[in-house]
């Protein structure tokens, strides 16, 4: 199945079972994890990727996750530093990847969305501008999932 | 402090004390270094935090592929003139595409606006008149050039205090455009029959009224009005509406590398209010206290997640087509 457009892309990761969505969320996010190198969201990122996670695991990387996030804040009147803000929404993908789903959220979509304003934070710290093909590497991610 | 301006026995203005205290050790050059980074920042960049306008457009087109939905900028002739806070843009674009969806379903139109998206006034927080004058005069030529009827206040503090309440006095003239906060404007929406949301979130519910939205703003009713459309199980802290206890992180506590200690040791009120009525998520409307909320949340392995106000009614808004 070939995936060439966000409409179809949501759609997709929308049908997929709540632990399928986590194991391809942590794919989209392992693809900028180098833009956090944190140990918690690495940690996340490892139980949200196998099958046999319980929920007592979920709960303890959850838990971890999120203090990563809320360290990753910048503080009101900070100088913005583009590079560590990309930390912020990895671990925001993260927390994502592995917390608890609301009724009707597409918890692999928002895990995506994440990783794509991290990319994005990147794009700008560097200076390259706001263009990046994180969502057709997105696409490509989901397929081969699919196709395996 | 602002507290103690709501209960002093012989009305002493004491937020305007502590006004006239800031711009002394401001004029002497004795303000804190941290937020003489951000005047700065403000005045070469524009925004304390260093935010320019490609950054906005990024922000602008990651919520565009987030919710399938247009944000205008520049639009001349729009309704509304949405502000946005550096924290909003960094930390919280999700409020962004909030706004987009709640605009669409009303049918209102707005614009977001090149130059001058930032409502942080930097000028008012280190007690620089002459700055906050400067800061406020960029949203009014922006707001003039554009000929909108009214310019929005995102869920920033003291940014809509400095628009809202003293932006007139600073510039030396009425307004030609009103000003409101969005939970205002939400809470006009909801009156209209404008905001048709869907379904409620079930889980225990508590809100953060904002210091400078509730106790300075006046804006109490609408929070909460716009909290039962959407949650079954919204309860009251004790202490909530015009007295509710700072977050910690007002008067730009949250703004100084000084303020961390003083914020934690402060935040041990709010641990009581939440304390007494053990919420599952606390609501607020205010990006500075949320973020305060939640080191103060962490600090103290409170698990309660922290949801904005906006965000939360935009969450129930049906899909188009639904």
């Amino acid at each position: 199945m070939a995936i060439s457009n966000d409409k179809d892309f949501k759609a997709t990761l929308a049908g997929l079972p709540v632990a399928r969505q986590r194991q391809v969320a942590a794919r989209f996010v392992q693809r900028v994890f180098d833009l956090s190198k944190d140990v918690r969201v690495k940690a996340a990122l490892e139980v949200a990727g196998r099958a046999d996670i319980s929920d007592a695991e979920l709960t303890v990387v959850s838990q971890a996750a999120n203090t990563a996030r809320v360290e990753s804040f910048t503080q009101c009147g900070k100088e913005t530093d583009w590079g560590a803000q990309a930390g912020l929404f990895v671990a925001k993908a993260a927390v994502a990847c592995v917390g608890a789903p609301a009724p009707g959220s597409n918890l692999a979509w928002d895990a995506a969305m994440q990783a794509r304003m991290a990319r994005t934070c990147q794009t700008v710290a560097t200076g390259e501008g706001t263009e990046n093909r994180e969502a057709e590497e997105q696409y490509r991610i989901l397929e081969a999932f699919l196709n395996q | 402090m602002r507290t103690l301006l709501a209960v002093c026995p012989v009305g002493n203005d004491i937020v305007y004390m502590v006004r006239k205290f800031r711009e002394g050790m401001s004029a002497s050059g004795n303000a804190p270094v941290g937020i003489k980074g951000a005047v700065n920042r403000t005045v070469t960049i524009g925004s304390p935090m260093g935010v320019k306008l490609p950054a906005v457009k990024a922000q602008m087109k990651h919520v565009e592929e987030d919710y399938g939905l247009p944000i205008p900028m520049d639009a001349e002739g729009a309704e509304y003139m949405v502000m946005l806070s550096s924290m909003e843009i960094i930390n919280f674009p999700e409020y962004l595409g909030a706004i987009a969806k709640i605009m669409n379903q009303a049918g209102k139109t707005w614009t977001l606006c090149s130059t001058a998206f930032e409502a942080t006034n930097a000028g008012m927080q280190i007690g620089n008149s002459d700055l906050a004058k400067l800061l406020v005069s960029r949203i009014v030529d922006g707001a003039e050039r554009l000929k909108v009827k009214t310019v929005i206040s995102p869920e920033c503090g003291h940014a809509y205090t400095a628009l809202r309440w003293e932006g007139a006095n600073l510039i030396g003239r009425p307004f030609t455009f009103q000003v409101k906060h969005i939970i205002e404007v939400l809470g006009e929406f909801q009156e209209q029959g404008l905001l048709k949301t869907e379904g409620f979130e079930t889980d225990r519910l508590t809100f953060h009224d904002p210091c400078q939205l509730a106790r300075r703003g006046g804006v109490i009713k609408q929070q909460r009005n716009l909290m039962n459309q959407v949650a079954k199980n919204f309860v009251e802290m004790p202490d909530a509406g015009f007295m509710n206890w700072c977050c910690g992180g007002g008067g730009g506590a949250s703004a100084i590398e000084e303020g961390e200690e003083l914020r934690i040791e402060a935040f041990k009120k709010k641990k009581s209010q939440l304390d007494a009525v053990k919420p599952d998520r606390l609501v607020t409307a205010c990006a500075n206290c949320r973020i305060v909320l939640e080191e103060g949340l962490e600090h103290y392995q409170m698990d309660i997640p922290v949801v904005g106000l906006t965000e939360m009614i935009a969450e129930h808004i049906p899909e188009k087509g639904a």
